[in-house]
């Protein structure tokens, strides 16, 4: 099977598309999804199996300091290129959903960038994110968890002093009942792993690309 | 339980299950705890001498096996359970010793009002008392009294009793601070910087405006937190908190004003006038006042004007009566320190256009054109003092301040603290080598470390693994092990030197000006005197302008606060720059991010 030329044309776009991504390049995003439609690959597949692989090899270099916020910027650019192209043909029973995250900035702190490229990265790898932006204080956070019957609730906080604020979220989750339903993710530069078990959080992810494994992984927790 | 502590060779008294570093910040050793004792540096370490303690968690997942094996412990970590003995890092001031640079001043209308006048004949038989007489003569000078201290009065009616025909009135906006006689001694002043890191004092002579010396010394709360948001995040926990961090600042200057004292055989009731400058965390914690609207948006101050309080009322080892000047704010979180600096370059004086960067951990720019004034401030974060790197480390001996990429003689110059042999890297010496390592070839100006075999051939034996992250090793320590800058150092660098060039892109953008318009880059900071300006240039820390039009100032806030002491005129403009200054908000911008994701570059 695997040398048939149907096959290898497959493999090609396929790799073409992961390519494209962690070399950050757009327009070859672009170049490889309309091949894929071309050749009626199947949206939900190029997607997961090409863009998304190359998503991946970035978050690697990503740990590794390789890349950093312009090459994920780039990255993700790349990536919803092709994800645009892609999306009228995927067929609507295979929704690429993964689950609904609400995700701001602690009421007291208005650093915005590392709370940006969360909610990119989670949007690029088929999130619904509301972001509420900065100095967020806790009901806001509750309500919109409320209304959009989120998963999960994404808390950043990038100083020392407000990063204690992260309790008064998780509590005011506790008091509301809704504890049990809502998983709770943070992060920000001063935060912790430890910091993150003190304030009754469930996970933390210390940068981005981290974030998007660690939200996927609460909402399968939840599902099991 | 008896805590030795060496070099200093004190053994003090210590409660079961205390940290070393809390026993430290009790007696007031200076230890410095970057990150407040929260585990997330290295700069807190002691060396346990006596015996072999068991190493914490961190301790293990922080230090290396070779250090812990030679007694190497995180002292925040390090609980006192018996009798102990702990050598401190040697530390170093010689690096933070700061440059003053005042400008000639010939003849000032001082702060102070030095006067002398007559008393009226004591044949005088009315029973005016003797403050209304001398109210009458004073106001014969054109001087209107408006209080006396009570050291004041003392003084006036010994001086009547003795029958003085003249006497000497010291006087401060209307205060009548002393009365003495006219062949009494010289009167000083002390100007005060008050920075995260260290504190300096200058000791003024204030007939003859000399400037008679400059002390530094550690800010004592450098235990409690390198930066000053861990300063509030400790002040938050407890309410006693503020008044311990309040208490810490002013013994240290109570310290140096005895050794002042001592030194220069002064009397203590000569020094007749404070002032001090400082960022709003720093100014709010030595008057005490509370900080925790400090810690967050929107960054509320409790008092932005001028503050002059007596010095009792600080517990300063001072005349009672002495006024204690704090210089103003602009805001939560543009300080009298950039006040300060302001008035030493006398900015609002100026007809060309001149910009003015402190670098540090909170940068702050100003920036003069047509007579206006734009500040701006970003938390650039503890990169550049050399926290949070790999092999980072604050200026100590043996910390590598300088460095230096010979293509010719295809070798590193490095310089290290006191010539001792290299143990890390001081932010400077990483700021040269960032620079370096993009001008050959070993990062790109994205800041990415390039695969070895793009590096030039002898830099890579250079080449090493730190973890999964790529690094350049520098130099080797003394046990042969590599001192190294790894791709994750370089980023945290890139993340500072951005937020400084944010701020002056923005300052810049409000007072529509270019680099090619900019007359003068001053470049300001006790940490900013050692940075080379072709390292900052190429690393585009500063606009592209040239070399020659950049200039360090030293520690122009003392500087500042020096003239503030000396000159009204320089005071008043102190209060004038802090009305005036147009603030810049950048966070709120909504290009914000594109300009600060555009200066990560390490290139114009």
């Amino acid at each position: 099977m695997s040398d048939s030329p149907a096959n290898e044309q497959r493999e090609v776009v396929l790799a073409g598309l992961a390519d494209s991504v962690w070399k950050l390049d757009a327009a070859m995003a672009t170049e490889f999804a309309h091949r894929a439609v071309a050749i009626g690959m199947d949206a939900y597949e190029a997607i997961n199996d090409g863009l998304a692989k190359g998503m991946m090899v970035v978050s690697g270099k990503f740990d590794r300091r390789e890349y950093f916020v312009p090459e994920l910027l780039r990255a993700a650019k790349a990536m919803n290129t092709g994800i645009d192209i892609l999306k009228p043909y995927l067929k609507v029973d295979a929704s690429t959903h993964k689950g609904t995250v609400v995700i701001a900035t602690v009421k007291g702190d208005i650093h915005q960038i590392g709370k940006n490229l969360v909610a990119l990265m989670l949007r690029t790898a088929g999130f619904t994110v509301h972001d509420l932006g900065v100095n967020c204080p806790a009901e806001k956070y509750l309500g919109k968890a409320k209304e959009e019957n989120a998963d999960i609730i994404g808390i950043s906080a990038l100083m020392t002093t407000t990063m204690l604020y992260m309790e008064t979220v998780t509590q005011a989750l506790q008091k509301e009942g809704m504890r049990e339903r809502i998983s709770v993710m943070v992060g920000g530069a001063p935060v912790s792993e430890m910091f993150a078990k003190k304030v009754g959080a469930d996970r933390y992810a210390s940068h981005a690309a981290m974030a998007v494994e660690v939200a996927k992984e609460l909402v399968a927790a939840k599902v099991e | 339980m008896g805590l030795t502590i060496l070099p200093e060779g004190l053994t003090v008294d210590v409660a079961p299950g205390v940290s070393v570093l809390e026993a430290c910040r009790e007696h007031d050793i200076d230890l410095p705890g970057i990150c407040g004792g929260r585990g997330r540096c290295r700069e807190c370490r002691v060396t346990v001498i006596d015996r072999v303690v068991a190493p914490s968690a961190l301790d293990q997942s922080l230090l290396e096996p070779d250090d812990i094996a030679r007694g190497w412990r995180l002292s925040c970590q390090l609980k006192v359970d018996g009798d102990l003995t702990v050598e401190l890092p040697p530390v170093s001031l010689k690096l933070l010793d700061p440059s003053v640079v005042l400008p000639q001043l010939a003849s000032v209308e001082p702060v102070i009002q030095d006067v002398s006048v007559n008393l009226p004949d004591a044949s005088d038989e009315s029973d005016r008392p003797a403050i209304a007489l001398l109210e009458d003569a004073l106001l014969g000078k054109g001087i209107r009294l408006r209080r006396s201290s009570i050291a004041a009065l003392r003084e006036l009616g010994l001086a009547l009793s003795r029958r003085e025909p003249s006497v000497r009135c010291l006087m401060h906006e209307g205060t009548l601070l002393d009365v003495r006689s006219r062949s009494s001694s010289t009167v000083y002043g002390l100007a005060i910087d008050i920075g995260t890191s260290t504190v300096s004092m200058a000791l003024l002579d204030l007939t003859t405006l000399a400037m008679l010396s400059v002390e530094t010394e550690r800010n004592p709360q450098g235990a409690y937190g390198g930066d000053f948001m861990s300063r509030i995040a400790f002040a938050m926990e407890k309410e006693e908190n503020l008044l311990e961090l309040h208490g810490k600042i002013i013994q240290r200057i109570n310290r140096m004003i005895d050794r002042l004292v001592v030194s220069y055989g002064l009397a203590r009731k000569d020094i007749v006038l404070a002032t001090v400058a400082g960022n709003a965390v720093m100014h709010h914690l030595f008057f005490g006042l509370d900080v925790k609207a400090l810690g967050g948006f929107p960054f509320r101050p409790v008092l932005n004007e001028l503050l002059t309080v007596p010095a009792a009322e600080l517990a300063l080892r001072l005349e009672p009566a002495t006024p204690v000047v704090g210089l103003p704010l602009i805001s939560g979180y543009i300080g009298a320190d950039t006040v300060a600096v302001m008035i030493a370059l006398d900015l609002l004086g100026r007809s060309d256009t001149v910009i003015a960067v402190d670098v540090g951990t909170n940068a702050e720019v100003a920036l003069v054109h047509r007579g206006r004034l734009y500040v701006c401030s970003a938390p650039a974060g503890p990169a550049f003092e050399g926290a949070q790197m790999a092999c980072g480390t604050q200026a100590r001996p043996g910390a590598i301040t300088k460095i230096a990429i010979d293509d010719a003689r295809r070798q590193l110059r490095i310089d290290t603290v006191e010539e001792k042999p290299p143990f890390g890297i001081a932010g400077t010496g990483i700021v040269d080598l960032v620079a370096e390592l993009v001008r050959v070839g070993v990062l790109d100006a994205s800041g990415r470390m390039l695969d070895t075999e793009e590096w030039p051939a002898w830099l890579r034996e250079r080449a090493h693994l730190a973890g999964e992250m790529r690094a350049f090793i520098v130099a080797r320590d003394p046990q042969n092990r590599p001192l190294y800058l790894h791709q994750g150092d370089v980023r945290e660098l890139q993340l500072a030197k951005a937020a400084t060039a944010t701020a002056i892109h923005y300052v810049m953008d409000a007072a529509k000006v270019t680099a090619a318009e900019l007359d003068r880059v001053y470049v300001a900071g006790a940490f900013g005197s050692y940075l080379d300006p072709v390292s900052i240039l190429r690393i585009a820390l500063l606009p592209e302008v040239p070399l020659d039009r950049v200039e360090f100032i030293g520690n122009a806030a003392l500087a500042g606060a020096v003239l503030a002491t000396l000159s009204r005129k320089h005071l008043d403009n102190a209060v004038r720059v802090a009305r005036d200054a147009v603030r810049v908000d950048m966070a709120t911008d909504e290009s914000f991010q594109d300009v600060f994701v555009d200066k990560l570059r390490l290139a114009h």
